[in-house]
């Protein structure tokens, strides 16, 4: 099954509160793929961050002082790659949640 | 026009001092501030999808939170993403306010250094006042000594002496007239101050001065087109059809400019030897079928008369220093500025075409004048500057203009604007200091050598080969507005030159209308195009 993107999703209040339907009963597998796909595009928002910091830290300024302050960008960025490590493990762990989903969907009689 | 003599100038010899551009602090503290403001973005964004994480994990399990297969491990790992957010916005955060605070406070300290500095100065003029007041009959001598000293005082440049002594005249004054008035004086240099800089208010002052006394009065500029037969040495005909018509003089002659600091600069030196009270516009072949324009402007050619109806007289020179306060005088219009208008107009230069202004001395100064003037670069697209021994620190040039300043620390001209040159990203000033092998000229002598526009020319030469990161920035900026031309090493260009001349005004009031300049018989409107 295809996972459908939805750009929309990144600023809302998730897949199903969005449906204007009634409070839905249980999750939709779809929802949850969804998710899982804006977890994963959320990451790559931090690696385009990490980019960003990368040319923060470029500066034409030899001394101490700037030592002291590529190193904290540097820092900062591995704490960026960290977070873009956590975000994808998450997207992995809803991916995974969906796909338990869709098992179920398809070992259901009818 | 002669030639100045060949100077005792060895090139490989001259060293420089460079302030400004992007090897100066003010360009790292700029740097270091936008990198803090690239940072603080970041957190902004890292915060946001820290806060679009845990609001999914929310909904997530709000809607599994009663189900048998509850979501456990995805749950816990958004959580933990969105708890990484957090963390990291935190440590961005407090890193760009770091990066900002320690930005402004090394300005701050710059500032109140330069501050504390100029306040030492002005109490050692004013002790230096009270001494020879406290001298009574000896007073004499003492001041004397006091000139002996300054005159033989190794520490400091010429440039620098003349500029702490002009700046510290004042301080030096009120000394004379005892304690009760130098007390006075020194607290008032405590009080924070604002207004314009020293420079402008003694320029102010002098020019109000001459303009109550009579010596100096409005005018009005007229235009003229010099046909090259007056300003060619050997007048070549011109290419094409029309050739013999050309050859007459009217039609503009052209050659080849080398994209380096003296391949621009030198042609304020021919803009002295093409007529009086002129101006040189080159129409550069940028060689993508763009074309830029470069106005070479000379220095003062007449100290007498003040006012006379050469432009660049003394009077011009103050009608350039005190651009920004114009309205304060019968006289509101800078008539080079005028001259540069409609020069370029004629030229057949269009709204937007890159202009570059070269010049100096007094020519320095009135490029700068002109690209601080918001009106004149509403219609002139100034991108650079190129002056040598001007005296421009005082012109708030557009922050978006490269200029190039060349000094001297032998060259007492530039210390006029009362004040160092500013020390910007775009503005770069290199003063040189030279191997001069005439040992035994006299100081006169020496300073006027100093200021010669050959001798800068000459550190133009070494300037060339220089690799400081800020002139190398700059002379990027001269080889980027000449355009893909300037890959060859020689430029085509076009050269048009223009004389102004003022006429005194019937009868002028403060208030009067705005003078525009005429267009002579003869000149611009006559030859057409």
């Amino acid at each position: 099954m295809t996972v459908m993107a939805d750009d929309s999703w990144l600023d809302g209040e998730g897949p199903a509160a969005r449906t204007g339907l009634s409070p839905p009963v249980g999750l939709a597998a779809d929802d949850v793929a969804a998710l899982a796909v804006a977890l994963a595009r959320l990451a790559e928002t931090i690696d385009a961050e990490r980019a960003a910091l990368g040319t923060a830290g470029a500066l034409e300024w030899e001394s101490e002082a700037a030592e002291l302050f590529r190193r904290a960008v540097a820092e900062r960025s591995t704490l960026l790659a960290v977070v873009a490590a956590d975000l994808r493990d998450a997207a992995w762990q809803v991916r995974a949640h969906a796909n338990y989903l869709y098992a179920g969907l398809d070992c259901r009689p009818g | 026009m002669e030639e100045n003599p060949p100077l005792p100038v060895a090139p490989g010899a001259t060293t420089f001092t460079i302030t400004g551009g992007v090897g100066s602090i003010r360009y790292t503290l700029a740097a270091v501030a936008a990198a803090a403001g690239r940072i603080q973005a970041a957190a902004g964004h890292v915060g946001s999808v820290g806060e679009q994480v845990d609001r999914e994990a929310a909904w997530l399990e709000s809607r599994t939170l009663s189900l048998p297969n509850y979501p456990f491990g995805a749950i816990e790992a958004m959580r933990r993403a969105g708890r990484s957010c957090r963390g990291a916005r935190g440590s961005l955060q407090a890193l760009a306010d770091e990066a900002r605070t320690a930005a402004q406070r090394y300005d701050d300290a710059e500032r109140n250094t330069a501050a504390t500095l100029a306040r030492a100065t002005s109490g050692r003029a004013t002790s230096d006042g009270l001494a020879v007041w406290s001298a009574g009959l000896f007073a004499p001598l003492v001041m004397a000594g006091q000139l002996f000293h300054l005159w033989h005082n190794g520490r400091q440049a010429p440039r620098d002496t003349a500029e702490e002594v002009l700046n510290t005249l004042p301080a030096y004054a009120f000394g004379l007239l005892g304690p009760g008035a130098s007390l006075g004086y020194q607290l008032r240099g405590l009080m924070p101050g604002s207004g314009p800089p020293a420079g402008v208010l003694a320029a102010v002052g002098a020019r109000e001065a001459l303009e109550l006394a009579g010596a100096i009065a409005p005018g009005t500029l007229t235009v003229r087109r010099v046909p090259s037969s007056e300003w060619q040495r050997r007048p070549q005909p011109l290419p094409g059809p029309s050739a013999g018509a050309g050859s007459m003089g009217y039609g503009p002659e052209g050659g080849t400019i080398a994209p380096t600091i003296r391949g621009v600069l030198s042609g304020s030196s021919d803009a002295y030897a093409v007529a009086p009270s002129s101006i040189i516009v080159r129409k550069v072949d940028r060689g993508d079928g763009t074309t830029a324009w470069i106005a070479d402007l000379p220095g003062t050619e007449s100290w007498w008369p003040l006012d006379g109806q050469n432009v660049w007289d003394v009077e011009g020179d103050l009608e350039a220093m005190t651009s920004a306060q114009r309205a304060m005088f019968a006289q509101r219009q800078v008539l080079v500025e005028q001259l540069l208008k409609e020069a370029l107009k004629d030229a057949g230069a269009l709204p937007g075409e890159p202009v570059m202004l070269t010049g100096h001395s007094g020519g320095g100064i009135h490029a700068a004048a002109a690209a601080a003037d918001p009106a004149f670069l509403a219609e002139v697209n100034v991108k650079m500057l190129v002056i040598a021994g001007a005296p421009a620190a005082n012109q708030a040039v557009g922050a978006r203009i490269n200029v190039l300043d060349l000094q001297n620390r032998d060259d007492i001209v530039p210390a006029l604007d009362l004040r160092a040159p500013p020390d910007t990203p775009q503005w770069v000033t290199a003063t040189s200091t030279r191997q001069d092998t005439d040992t035994g000229a006299n100081p006169l002598e020496k300073i006027a050598r100093a200021h010669s526009l050959d001798a800068y020319l000459a550190d133009a030469d070494a300037l060339d080969t220089s690799d400081d990161p800020s002139i190398v920035e700059q002379k990027h900026a001269i080889t980027a507005f000449l355009g893909p031309a300037a890959a060859g090493g020689a430029v085509k260009y076009q050269q048009f030159v223009y004389q102004g001349r003022k006429d005194a005004e019937p009868a002028p009031g403060r208030t009067g209308p705005k003078a525009e300049p005429k267009k002579e018989r003869g000149g611009i409107a006559k030859q057409g195009k």
